[in-house]
């Protein structure tokens, strides 16, 4: 005679594992049908469904951001204004010395790079729709795709001309923007000091701002000096304005100087960028 | 009802990351509002409900960002893990273990990002991500925990108790 047979129920520590697996799971198939491109056309949806309400939200916090920001550092405010209009005076004195005038003209579209100097180049204007400003990864999405011309790699500028990254994922009806504070970035820059040009390399950090790098310490940069895309390399057209030298100091040890780059283009604060289209960056890799 | 809020707590967490957060980034560090979010929902409410939240909103904040989609969710199984010796008994105070959990939860998040980025090619300083990035934001997060608590205790005065998931605790 057989008994009735007798089948435990599973115990709740045993239910919540098979929870933490069937997640765990989900997470890691994600993760590899997302690296593979399947769920391209579900960021796209989600991108597009939320963009009315996360362009809505993003308006009201840079606003706010600003205002939080310009109350905690008036005092900061006004001394940077003090020092400003000495920079200024000191350039327009500097200015002035200079004898020829075309030179001088050449010298300010160069560094400065405003839209209307570059009107050979081609520009597509695009809002910024999210923003991922961690220290781990620093990016933008912007609302403008491959359907409308644009490329990986292509460079992205803010209103006033300076550079604000590079195309990195392109969707068709949007793409992420790597901004040059990623911990990933590295520009080919040359630094504006008062001894002629200095060749380096912008590099982006976790969690600081980005760091020049690979400047010899002879080129005699300092605090204030504009640094500006060199073209070497070939994924940045020359001249395009990146930022300004900050906390320049050598040591008597090392051949490099150690200086950070307050970038130009207002990263956390940007509304509306500017794709060049007409540049083709090329990777000419190691010799 | 409840779902209804969660669904939208969902909603708004996912949102409010990629478009508010990085402009305000309160404190200069920008709090992980999907980690939050799922470790106090897990507290309150039990790990099961609180583990549904962190694939819902992992999932969604992963679509609208950059991030590999999954990533998000992988990295927030051991904080609703560790939230989840609240019900066993082990540790009864709730808030503690709660803290304790976004803790231990950003530190699981950025060890694993940074293997992550390291296996696609893109490798980052361990000492950098730890010193930078990993121990700053588990300490703005943990600073951030008590809030997240008393509004969604205070939210479940409302909605009544949890209806779904394991019960682990006696």
């Amino acid at each position: 005679m057989v008994g009735p047979s007798f089948q435990p129920e599973p115990g709740p520590v045993f239910r919540w594992a098979l929870w933490l697996l069937g997640a765990l799971a989900l997470a890691v198939l994600s993760m590899f049908l997302s690296e593979k491109g399947a769920l391209d056309p579900l960021r796209a949806l989600t991108l597009r469904a939320s963009a009315p309400v996360s362009l809505a939200l993003r308006e009201a916090s840079l606003d706010l951001g600003a205002l939080v920001d310009g109350f905690a550092r008036r005092n900061e405010l006004a001394s940077e204004n003090e020092a400003l209009r000495q920079e200024l005076e000191r350039l327009r004195a500097e200015l002035a010395r200079r004898e020829d005038a075309s030179q001088r003209l050449a010298e300010l579209e160069r560094l400065l790079q405003l839209k209307s100097s570059r009107p050979q180049d081609g520009l597509v204007g695009a809002r910024v729709l999210a923003a991922e400003m961690g220290p781990l990864r620093q990016a933008v999405a912007i609302d403008r795709g491959s359907d409308d011309g644009l490329r990986e790699g292509m460079i992205v500028l803010s209103e006033g001309g300076s550079l604000v990254g590079t195309i990195a994922r392109l969707y068709p009806d949007h793409a992420w923007v790597t901004l040059v504070t990623d911990p990933r970035s590295a520009v080919n820059v040359s630094v504006q000091t008062g001894q002629g040009d200095a060749r380096g390399v912008v590099t982006g950090r976790v969690g600081l701002p980005p760091s020049l790098e690979l400047v010899p310490r002879e080129a005699g940069i300092e605090d204030g000096d504009l640094v500006v895309t060199s073209g070497l390399g070939g994924k940045y057209p020359p001249g395009l304005l990146v930022g300004v030298a900050r906390s320049v100091r050598a040591h008597p040890q090392n051949p490099f100087v150690q200086a950070q780059v307050e970038p130009s283009a207002p990263l956390s604060r940007l509304r509306t960028v500017l794709v060049l289209t007409t540049f083709t960056p090329t990777d000419l890799g190691a010799p | 009802m409840r779902y209804v809020v969660a669904a939208l707590l969902v909603v708004l967490v996912a949102v409010l990351a990629g478009s508010a957060m990085p402009a305000v980034r309160p404190l200069g560090v920008q709090p992980d509002l999907a980690l939050l979010l799922a470790v106090c929902w897990a507290v309150v409410w039990g790990p099961g409900e609180g583990l549904l939240i962190a694939v819902a909103v992992g999932m969604l904040a992963d679509l609208l960002s950059v991030r590999p989609v999954g990533l998000s969710v992988l990295g927030m199984l051991p904080a609703v893990l560790m939230a989840s010796l609240s019900e066993t008994g082990v540790v009864r105070a709730a808030l503690p273990v709660a803290i304790a959990a976004v803790g231990a939860g950003t530190l699981a998040q950025h060890a694993l990002f940074f293997v992550v980025s390291a296996a696609m090619g893109d490798p980052l300083s361990p000492l950098d991500v730890s010193l930078r990035s990993a121990l700053p934001g588990a300490l703005i997060n943990m600073l951030w925990t008590p809030l997240a608590y008393v509004v969604l205790r205070g939210l479940r005065a409302v909605l009544g108790p949890r209806a779904l998931g394991p019960r682990l605790g006696g």
